[in-house]
């Protein structure tokens, strides 16, 4: 597998996340910048000094909330980051979102899709309830198929059953 | 804004490039390769089993008529109605690297013969006994062990083995011979030419569980001592299927009768076996004798356990010659319940090798009382072996 | 005089007597304690007829035994131990030496090519004890390259005349191929024989793909995939390779697809805000249906063979259950109560079991139960069983086991409905959601 295939298909999916979904799981470096507009002057654009930037909602803001074994209700810790995040997309509307519901591994595959959907769905009506438009919103879940952490203990388990919310440059009109 | 725009559309060109050019990039999923596969008439095929002459073979062989192999006689009676004409299989264009793979081929059902094609059944030659080489069956793979950390057990479970028989047997010394079947000494005037019995070692039987265990009923990967059957068979004849509780002992012990009970024996047996000197019946076997045979046939009564076949019930009716040999002739099926036609037909074939494979050199019954065991009938009831 | 007669008449007639009652009464017994135990048979090598089928005899005759001894319910008498070989198809059996190593079956064959470089193999099976052959001969033609395919059909008909039952070894199974971590798993839709040979793709590793289901006739698959973003189920002709949505409506996710026995409809899961429901599909118009109504998560959906009920697993009772309701819709009966949780129900070709995944205390399991609930059997534990799939004969299960820890990975594995004759199933790669074809 050489860079070029691998680059063409990095720049296309994230060309394609424009419009519907990004296609990426990691603790959420990656794809900052892309389709942050009006830098501040003074501060480096996108980076996460720059509150209007990706990068600023998935490291200050915070891009994630998790759940308990089995569950898709917030916790306490959990509403205060959904606050932070509806905020924020009100005043940055020309982003939207995808909040990916996930799973940890225990469980069955057709279970934990629908386990992640529920949690996604909770993320969603939630920043609906805090004045995020919801046509700006969409979820999906992924189940148990991505998960962050690799080892079969709770420790991982905790950070893996999640609902991340990842902004995408929206077409505004 | 138009920044946005800018990128966008970019990346939307980029999306196109990659769904148009992709392919290059990305291995393609290779066509399905379907093997195709026919299946010939009966007659096609009696006709390719006659012995052929080393001759090239004629091209279409004629649908011949099926015949038993009598070697004399090779012609070709002029053909009855050919059973049917083989569908020919379809001819495929051999190496196809068109990009569409050919669809699964379905193949035509296998044409249930009218006519068994009969053409090996000679009997066996008898043939002197040879030396019989040892058959020490390959070790099995015993169920995987579960990788996880032992759960404690209450109650010891029977370990896994890859026999399940009605008692628990340990595993064997290391240095018997496992047998197949548990053999009973053999006796120095067995003379079946079926049966080579001269250089069979002393075996010990098959270690066997008393019940299928499963993983999940394995407390735990690695095999705890407390887990094996403590009981280890003292002696080999002690561990023989065939040996009771009741040992069929010498002729005498049973028959002779003593007090009340033997007259009215006496008087019993005048009226009903009357004066047929070639058939002496004794009194009825005893509990013990009857046990022993059963158990004789069980222990070669193999059933799986999982089949259709568990669910019939067959009765099979066969005679006895004196030397407890099954007369093959005799062997039938006289009643079977609980299952499909070829389910019935599998439990029976299952209860016949049962009965013909246990016999050795003949079942172990008392020659005196033949005349209550000349003829038997036996039940195969495997509902109780059934998974539960 | 006459009193003296009637005694001796009586004497005569006693003595007659006996001729009719001696016919003595058989001896009646009933067995009821079998062994259970693989049964040994042979297969000596199948007679090549011609030069070029050399080769192909000895495979042939190596996967048959493979096939038969894999199953567990058979043991081959390894060749060295032969007394008699078998030296030409026409030859009779010797059947005293194949008692005297304790064969209880025999199968002989021959194998030939012809001009186009056509196998063609014919084959007997006997039963030794009983001296007579089992069946008839019979013979199997095909191209070079489905010598496999050709030993499969041997032994599925061996398979058939020793158990009685209906076959399984000339299938394929679809089921995803993975590679990479945990946290980046590559996912591509395969197809195999059942015995894990011939491994072919269907689709690239791009979107993920999730639990592929063939349909009653093979020739399509089901399948989840993420080619959209969205989780949405597609369906394949596995003839052409060339799949499409199913299911299409936006902003919804659906998953869990199977067919059913039919092939017109397609049962699935759908997913709307945090509810997620059963719905059916008719093929051909796209009409959809919803099936289950309720707050709970509904999913894996299978129907019984007759098509009359679905099984399904629901967690409206607080826990993930196993429930019955009528293919169309309606009232569902909860059939399973035991310790743990219950998914992925699938109901047996014969109509008899539901096999299901179960969690309890940290474990997973396989298991089998009626479809009413009672004699619930675990055939499996492990830390991380899941997704059976029923051999096209209900008689074996096979389903994906995930290994613990970071390197963790998934492998195909097979058991018997027994529970005996646990094994892996041998892919080139890791393995998970198969889903077993029918015969061919």
């Amino acid at each position: 597998m050489s860079i070029l295939p691998k680059t063409i298909m990095l720049v296309a999916a994230l060309g394609l996340a424009a419009c519907t979904n990004p296609n990426r799981f990691g603790s959420g470096d990656d794809g900052a910048g892309v389709g942050a507009t009006a830098p501040v002057p003074g501060i480096v654009p996108g980076s996460a000094d720059d509150p209007t930037s990706v990068a600023h909602f998935q490291q200050r803001i915070g891009d994630r909330v998790l759940f308990l074994v089995d569950q898709s209700t917030l916790s306490a810790e959990g509403r205060v980051t959904l606050d932070r995040q509806a905020e924020w997309l009100i005043s940055n509307s020309d982003y939207l979102a995808v909040i990916e519901g996930h799973a940890d591994e225990q469980g069955t595959r057709e279970y934990n899709l629908a386990l992640g959907a529920r949690r996604a769905n909770a993320v969603m009506e939630y920043l609906v309830s805090r004045g995020v438009s919801a046509n700006r919103l969409k979820f999906v879940s992924y189940g148990k198929e991505r998960p962050l952490e690799i080892c079969s203990a709770e420790a991982c388990y905790a950070k893996n059953r999640r609902a991340v919310t990842i902004l995408s440059a929206g077409l505004s009109s | 804004m138009q920044r946005g725009l800018v990128i966008s559309g970019g990346a939307h060109a980029l999306a196109i490039g990659w769904l148009l050019f992709g392919g290059l990039f990305q291995a393609d999923p290779p066509e399905l390769e379907v093997a195709n596969v026919s299946v010939i008439s009966e007659a096609e095929f009696a006709a390719l089993t006659q012995p052929e002459p080393s001759g090239p073979a004629p091209e279409q062989p004629a649908p011949a008529p099926v015949q038993p192999a009598t070697p004399p006689e090779p012609e070709p009676t002029p053909e009855p109605p050919a059973p049917q004409p083989a569908p020919e299989p379809p001819v495929q264009p051999e190496p196809q690297p068109a990009p569409t793979p050919p669809a699964p081929e379905p193949l035509p059902d296998v044409p249930p013969p009218p006519q068994p094609a009969d053409v090996t059944d000679t009997p066996p030659v008898l043939i002197p006994p040879e030396p019989e080489p040892d058959v020490p069956p390959a070790p099995e793979p015993a169920p995987l062990p579960s990788s996880a950390a032992p759960t404690r057990s209450l109650r010891p479970k029977p370990r896994p083995a890859p026999r399940v028989a009605p008692e628990a047997i340990a595993p064997p010394e290391p240095d018997t011979v496992v047998a197949p079947d548990t053999q009973q000494a053999a006796s120095p005037d067995v003379e079946s030419p079926d049966v080579a019995e001269e250089n069979k070692e002393a075996t010990a039987p098959e270690e066997a569980a008393p019940e299928i265990v499963t993983e999940a009923e394995d407390p735990s990967g690695a095999v705890t001592k407390s887990l094996r059957p403590q009981a280890r068979p003292q002696s080999i004849a002690a561990a023989a299927p065939a040996a009771e509780p009741e040992p069929l002992g010498d002729p005498e012990p049973d028959s002779a009768p003593s007090t009340d009970d033997a007259l009215n024996a006496a008087l019993a047996e005048a009226l009903a076996a009357g004066d047929d000197a070639d058939a002496p019946s004794g009194p009825p076997l005893t509990r013990g004798e009857k046990e022993g045979l059963k158990l004789a046939v069980e222990s070669c009564w193999v059933v799986d356990v999982g089949s259709q076949a568990a669910n019939v019930t067959v009765t099979l009716g066969f005679e006895l010659d004196r030397d407890g040999k099954v007369l093959p002739s005799t062997l039938k099926l006289l009643s079977s319940t609980g299952g499909s036609g070829t389910a019935a037909e599998a439990a029976f074939q299952s209860a016949r090798r049962a009965v013909l494979r246990c016999q050795n050199g003949g079942y172990d019954l008392p020659v005196e009382k033949y005349d209550h065991w000349k003829k038997v009938e036996m039940t195969f009831d495997p509902s109780s072996m059934r998974l539960r | 005089m006459q009193t003296r007669l009637i005694p001796m008449l009586i004497a005569f007639l006693m003595a007659l007597l006996p001729g009719f009652v001696t016919a003595q009464e058989p001896l009646r017994l009933t067995l009821d304690q079998g062994v259970v135990e693989p049964m040994p048979y042979a297969v000596p090598n199948f007679v090549p007829e011609t030069s070029a089928a050399m080769t192909h005899a000895e495979n042939i005759s190596r996967v048959i035994a493979e096939d038969l001894t894999g199953t567990g319910l058979f043991r081959e008498i390894p060749r060295d131990a032969h007394i008699s070989g078998i030296s030409s198809f026409g030859a009779p059996v010797q059947f005293a030496d194949w008692k005297a190593v304790n064969s209880q079956a025999l199968i002989t064959g021959a194998v030939s090519t012809d001009e186009s470089g056509r196998i063609i193999v014919k084959f007997r099976v006997w039963d030794v004890f009983a001296g007579q052959e089992l069946g008839q001969g019979m013979q199997f033609a095909s191209t070079a390259d489905g010598w496999r395919r050709l030993a499969h059909k041997v032994a599925d008909q061996v398979y058939a005349r020793l158990t009685g039952e209906t076959p399984y070894f000339d299938s394929r199974v679809v089921f995803v191929s993975e590679t990479g971590p945990k946290n980046e798993r590559q996912k591509r839709l395969a197809v195999m024989d059942y015995d894990g040979s011939n491994v072919q793709y269907l689709t690239g590793s791009q979107s993920i793909v999730l639990a592929p289901r063939f349909s009653p006739g093979g020739d399509r698959v089901l399948y989840t995939s993420y080619e959209t973003g969205f989780p949405r189920v597609h369906v394949l002709t596995v003839g052409d390779v060339q799949s499409r949505i199913l299911q299409a409506n936006d902003g919804v996710m659906s998953f869990a697809p199977r067919f059913s026995p039919d092939g017109r409809t397609v049962v699935y899961s759908l997913t709307q805000g945090s509810n997620t429901d059963i719905w059916a599909m008719d093929v051909a118009s796209g009409a959809t249906r919803r099936l289950s109504v309720s707050p709970a998560i509904e999913t894996a959906p299978s129907y019984s063979p007759d098509g009359s009920q679905i099984v399904f697993e629901s967690d409206r009772s607080g826990t993930q259950q196993l429930y019955i309701m009528p293919a169309a819709g309606g009232e569902a009966t909860r059939i399973s109560f035991g310790q743990g949780r219950y998914g992925t129900p699938v109901w047996s070709p014969r109509g008899d079991l539901i096999a299901f995944t179960k969690q309890n205390q940290g474990r997973f399991h396989i298991g089998v139960m009626r479809t009413d609930g009672s004699e619930e059997r675990l055939l499996t534990a492990s830390f991380l069983d899941e997704g059976p799939t029923w051999a096209p004969n209900g008689r074996v299960l096979m389903f994906a086991r995930e290994t613990q820890g970071a390197q963790g990975a998934s492998a195909l594995y097979s058991v018997d409905i027994s529970g005996r004759n646990l094994k892996r199933v041998r892919t080139p790669a890791g393995g998970s959601d198969p889903s077993w074809g029918p015969l061919q």
